[in-house]
């Protein structure tokens, strides 16, 4: 399933992938798996996505 | 003795000069993320079951038919590049080839020379017509196989450069 959540909120913040990705220390491609849902992140990786994103767990990564 | 003497100091030059590299690269901060490190644990996986496939096909046939296809020693390598070949191309696919910060065109550009290099070397052995002997692959196809193997490597990744221009963010 879609991670939506977690794409509106890297657009909101005006940041790229590819910014983002430098920001959690991840590949580009990682990134896209998981705002594709094809990739399952771990939860250290969660929280340093939320804190990249000034963002809540619940908000990018509960269903 | 001598060969067994070569072989140990290559086999520790090579050892030498791999974790210098490695040094290196975790010092610049080159590594692989969370997604990557599973999936090349998936293509080492697959890497392998290729390899002893491909091994118990080429035991069957050798005895099935009661004829060797290979000299000693270049079944087990020819087994070796299979798996290269699986592991580096499922790696690719997957993105999970490169080091986080690193750049493919360098990559490219190593397998480029390789495939030159052996390849011409390749030509030369087919035209004076070494490849096959009485029948038998010999151990001069080595330098086809090498060359082979990082050809499929560097069209992965230019086909996979490719699907990642037209992928949007």
């Amino acid at each position: 399933m879609k991670n939506l959540r977690l794409k509106s909120a890297r657009a909101a913040k005006d940041m790229s992938q590819q910014q983002l990705a430098d920001a959690v220390e991840v590949s580009r491609q990682t990134i896209s798996a998981i705002e594709k849902g094809d990739y399952n992140p771990t939860i250290n990786l969660c929280i340093a996505i939320c804190k990249a994103l000034n963002k809540t767990l619940d908000e990018l990564f509960w269903e | 003795m001598s060969k067994l003497l070569t072989f140990i100091v290559l086999f520790v030059a090579v050892l030498a000069v791999r974790i210098m590299i490695q040094k290196t690269q975790s010092k610049k901060g080159y590594n692989f993320d969370e997604r990557q490190l599973m999936l090349r644990s998936r293509a080492y996986q697959r890497g392998f079951m290729a390899i002893l496939g491909y091994n118990v096909f080429y035991a069957l046939a050798t005895m099935l038919l009661e004829k060797s296809f290979m000299q000693d020693g270049v079944s087990t390598l020819i087994g070796a590049f299979i798996g290269l070949i699986v592991f580096a191309v499922e790696c690719i696919w997957n993105d999970a080839f490169f080091h986080v910060q690193n750049n493919p065109i360098t990559y490219l550009i190593a397998c480029a020379i390789v495939v030159i290099s052996n390849g011409l070397a390749a030509i030369d052995t087919i035209k004076a017509g070494e490849l096959v002997q009485n029948g038998i692959l010999t151990s001069n196809c080595l330098q086809l196989a090498c060359a082979v193997t990082f050809l499929v490597i560097a069209v992965a990744i230019i086909v996979k450069l490719v699907f990642a221009g037209q992928e949007d963010e």
